[in-house]
């Protein structure tokens, strides 16, 4: 549910996200192509939820399913090695 | 019949040559399961994406084939004897084979992949590589559509 523009103080300016899964049928959601998978992670290698990648219901469930898969063909890592800072 | 895609990694540690004769081993495996084969995708030496058994790089291959469920059954119980195979993972593309159609591609492929290596040695090897997997993924992205239409 996208969060109402308040009239009073501040004024939000909510974009309708839009499922890219939806826009363009023929991206295909494949565990095989983790760079792709990439975009929905976060770089601690978290899956980014819905409400913030925009995907709709059906291919989030697709799209955490396909990373999941991923990491079990150590495509994607489960916990990245993150440079130390 | 079902069409099923099987992804499996050999140790890193093992040669190529090794991990390669694990294709003829495994597409034996579905042949005798009644299985048939599409084809095998060569992914090569990658890196893992954490460490496996003690390596972290490992040998890609995908076995494109159509079967049954005891297919896929004696395949996976192969996978996990062998000791070289450090991952496996099979995803059912469809269900439903047309074997006519299945015949048809098969043959494409064949006739794809002849003329490369023919073209191997010459300086034209490169955009022969590149030009040859599209048809490849072209056929593979009809096939579901196909069969979600019937």
């Amino acid at each position: 549910m996208p969060v109402m523009p308040r009239r009073k103080r501040k004024q939000f300016y909510v974009r309708r996200k839009v499922c890219r899964f939806c826009v363009d049928q023929a991206l295909p959601i494949d565990y095989k192509d983790a760079n792709t998978l990439r975009q929905f992670v976060t770089e601690r290698g978290k899956i980014i939820p819905r409400r913030i990648s925009g995907n709709c219901a059906r291919h989030q469930r697709r799209v955490t399913r396909a990373i999941k898969q991923a990491r079990l063909m150590a495509l994607m890592p489960y916990v990245p090695t993150l440079p130390i800072s | 019949m079902r069409r099923y895609e099987s992804v499996w990694v050999v140790h890193g540690d093992l040669p190529d040559e090794e991990a390669k004769s694990t294709i003829e081993k495994f597409s034996r495996i579905i042949a005798a399961n009644g299985g048939v084969m599409v084809g095998v995708d060569d992914w090569g030496r990658r890196r893992l994406a954490y460490k496996i058994n003690g390596t972290a790089r490992g040998y890609y291959l995908l076995a494109d084939f159509a079967g049954e469920a005891g297919t896929v059954k004696e395949l996976e119980r192969n996978y996990r004897i062998d000791d070289r195979i450090i991952r496996y993972h099979t995803v059912k593309k469809s269900d439903n084979v047309n074997l006519a159609a299945l015949e048809a591609e098969i043959a494409a492929k064949v006739q794809a992949a002849q003329p490369q290596p023919e073209a191997a040695p010459s300086p034209e090897a490169q955009p022969a590589a590149v030009a040859a997997p599209a048809p490849e993924t072209a056929a593979e992205e009809t096939a579901p559509v196909r069969a979600k239409e019937e």
